[in-house]
């Protein structure tokens, strides 16, 4: 079913796009009277005619493979029913009625019997080909990955659009040109000559052109779709696309030899230069046509593969490169500094030895060296190790819940050797061939999630560190994972005060779900955007009198956009039957998720009370440590008229889950 | 994706909806969920839609749950035309639920 699908893709992708390709290059050869360019023309026209069966015989089993995936039975396939409501009821129905409906009046247009003589109608007749194979080409633009790029949606299928059209420009016209220059380097084609070598010389000066937008096109999408390196050499799309562009950079470079080599000698001499080049040139174009639709087959791979930016990726190497590494390391420093200059030195020796034509061997040979040596100085520092998991997402949210139950695994599980605190310092631990890591430093955070994760399931054989793959699940060790982030975020925000340090956001504030009385739960997350959030850990026994100050100024809150959520350390479900009659709650009083919330924000910053101000985009920008007295809430309230101030809305944290 | 109640939850009061959100706009005529109880029972009240100003937003309706564990099994189509089928589990540890 998966194979069938695959060819069916193939052939429709191909068929849609040879048509684009066999019109554009009729109409850019022009007319000609010559009886061999009519007979090449005739030829193409009636290709063509078997691309437009093909390409709608393909879509229809593409239409009746799509329906049965999404009814998620085989046999939905060639039900009409079930067909007609992915056609009414989807965009990717929807986006293929379109398409199939153009593709059937180009197949009508093409089969029938047009007398064009005169040249406005030759014209008009080839262009209508054009127009009709484009517009049954480009929509398929809003029915794949592009659809779903967010924010930039349009953005994304315009480019992906021009991208196809692109595609169907120079890889259609490749065949069709062949054709032509092999016709009229045979003996009886003498009289199409002219004509072929013009087409041959336009084609490549569109192709040129054509190309650029495609790179520039392709480029962007790949940022959109696969986003970082990991995703590129970890992820099945990636690697489709990796291998994409290595059979694209083949036929670039068969085009290359084309415009550098055969286009030129093309007008010469006939029997000795021009024919010979023309038949070389025709056998290069086939190559590169050969070589496009195996493109064209991995590009129909990689529309049926999730994108790169919603998998989990395999890192394959040992190791990679990070300007963490160079924190705290002077000396490893001035050394990445001191080789990325002369590797700078060795690119700009090697462009100059590029464009200077006379002794180009040994300039670029010695830009190559200096380049080598200077890289060669500059990466050993910035590379860590790296496993497997190193850019794996984690797959349970930084949510409250999960830091909590990390919590309770830690003491299970780690304190006995990393200490209750973390620090590393229990007596089990002291006695391992490597004493145990200090969890708290920042040095946690430089490694990835991933990172952690690794060590977590396998353990550090060398070290000591025993493997908890068996013993934990995956959830509970991510979980592990969020609680370490928690943990050496809340040692980093040591020094964090009440007064906000404007446009610096590094903070984020686990996620967590509440409830407030009989309520529905809500999450913090739900906030983002929309309002600052003023987190308040109390004590009622103490915080009365700061838990008054803030009802009374209940309304300035709200009108600088404030949510106030108020979460009992003692995480009572009745708290507040328990703060009584007064002072009146006029904020969100936790009585059901307070557990969670306590366990992990104390992480970030343990006081019997304890504010934090978070803002729209979810980061913890100041924390104020009391004793629950009624200070000054002025302060707090000019630190968010602050915060409203700020005009660069920082990006919200990345918390890619799929 | 994410989720109220969250994957695992275990909640004081039984939750009136529950809601999913996905990271990519989802096919309303394709995009299911339910609620299951212990016994495999389906419990949720049969309303499952995508939000119509968030197509990202899944939800559907409760009626109040007896306390338990609940399986919430979904299976959505994104706007892309990729499947994605999985399930998330929260519990409702007691009944504390008064009338609102």
């Amino acid at each position: 079913m998966y194979a069938l699908g695959l060819c069916a893709r193939w052939l429709h992708l191909a068929s849609s796009i040879l048509l684009v390709g066999a019109a554009t290059t009729i109409a850019l050869a022009g007319r000609s009277d010559r009886p061999t360019a009519r007979r090449w023309e005739h030829r193409v026209l009636l290709g063509s005619r078997g691309l437009a069966l093909a390409a709608l015989g393909s879509g229809l089993i593409v239409l009746g493979l799509q329906t049965a995936l999404f009814e998620g039975r085989g046999g939905a396939a060639l039900e009409a029913g079930s067909i007609a409501r992915v056609l009414i009821e989807t965009q990717a129905g929807r986006v293929w009625l379109v398409r199939f409906g153009l593709l059937a009046i180009l197949a009508a247009f093409l089969w029938s019997r047009l007398h064009v003589e005169s040249s406005l109608d030759w014209r008009a007749a080839r262009a209508q080909a054009m127009l009709l194979g484009a517009a049954a080409l480009v929509p398929a633009a809003a029915a794949g990955h592009a659809a779903a790029v967010e924010p930039e949606t349009a953005r994304a299928i315009a480019l992906d659009g021009l991208h196809v059209l692109g595609a169907g420009v120079w890889v259609g016209g490749l065949l069709p040109l062949a054709l032509l220059l092999w016709t009229a380097a045979a003996e009886p084609g003498a009289d199409a000559r002219p004509y072929a070598v013009l087409a041959a010389r336009r084609f490549s000066r569109l192709a040129l052109g054509v190309v650029l937008v495609l790179v520039a096109t392709g480029t962007l999408m790949a940022i959109a779709n696969v986003g970082n390196v990991a995703g590129l050499v970890g992820t099945a799309y990636g690697r489709l696309l990796l291998a994409k562009l290595g059979l694209v950079v083949a036929a670039l470079a068969l085009a290359a030899v084309n415009r550098a080599v055969h286009l030129g000698r093309l007008a010469g001499d006939g029997p000795t230069v021009g024919r010979p080049a023309m038949r070389r040139l025709a056998t290069f174009l086939v190559g590169e046509g050969l070589i496009a639709l195996a493109v064209l087959a991995i590009v129909a791979t990689m529309t049926v593969t999730p994108p790169a930016r919603h998998e989990a990726p395999t890192w394959p190497f040992s190791v990679r490169l990070s300007f963490a590494a160079l924190e705290g390391a002077p000396a490893a420093s001035a050394r990445v500094l001191i080789g990325s200059q002369i590797a700078v030195l060795g690119l700009v020796g090697l462009a100059a030895g590029l464009a200077i034509r006379g002794r180009r061997l040994p300039l670029v040979a010695g830009a190559l060296v200096v380049l080598g040596a200077g890289v060669g100085l500059a990466l050993p520092p910035l590379a860590v190790d790296a496993y497997p998991t190193t850019y794996l997402r984690p797959s349970v949210p930084y949510h409250a819940a999960s830091i909590a139950s990390g919590a309770t695994l830690y003491r299970e599980h780690c304190a006995a050797c990393h200490g209750a605190g973390g620090a590393g310092d229990a007596p089990a631990g002291l006695r391992l061939a490597r004493p145990p890591a200090d969890l708290r430093g920042p040095h946690t955070a430089l490694h990835t999630a991933g990172d952690l994760f690794w060590w977590l399931t396998n353990g550090i054989p060398e070290a000591g560190m025993p493997a908890f793959g068996r013993e934990l699940g995956e959830e509970q060790r991510w979980d592990l994972v969020n609680f370490l982030r928690a943990l050496s975020s809340g040692y980093s925000a040591r020094g964090m005060r009440p007064a906000i340090e404007p446009d610096r956001p590094w903070l984020v504030a686990p996620d967590f779900t509440f409830a407030v009385g009989p309520t529905p739960p809500r999450s913090l997350r739900e906030y983002r955007g929309r309002r600052t959030v003023l987190l308040v850990l109390y004590e009622l026994a103490r915080a009365r009198s700061r838990l008054a100050e803030i009802a009374g100024r209940d309304g300035t809150l709200a009108l600088l956009g404030v949510e106030v959520i108020a979460v009992p350390v003692d995480a009572a479900p009745d708290a507040i039957k328990r703060i009584g009659p007064e002072p009146r709650v006029l904020f969100s009083v936790v009585t059901e998720g307070a557990q969670a919330i306590v366990t992990a924000y104390h992480l970030l910053a343990a006081s019997p009370h304890v504010e934090f101000l978070i803002d729209r985009q979810g980061y913890i920008r100041a924390v104020t440590r009391g004793s629950g007295a009624a200070g000054d809430l002025d302060k707090t309230i000019a630190e968010v008229q602050r915060l409203n101030e700020e005009r660069t809305a920082a990006s919200a944290p990345e918390e890619h889950v799929h | 994706m994410r989720s109220v109640p969250a994957q695992r939850a275990i909640l004081e009061a039984p939750p009136t909806r529950v809601e999913l959100w996905f990271n990519e706009r989802l096919e309303p005529a394709y995009s299911r969920v339910s609620v299951l109880d212990q016994a495999s029972s389906r419990v949720d009240l049969r309303d499952a839609a995508v939000a119509a100003d968030d197509a990202r937003r899944l939800s559907v309706s409760l009626p109040a749950l007896a306390p338990g564990r609940y399986t919430v099994t979904f299976r959505v189509l994104s706007i892309d035309g990729h499947v994605v089928e999985s399930k998330l589990t929260f519990t409702v540890k007691s009944w504390s639920r008064r009338t609102p």
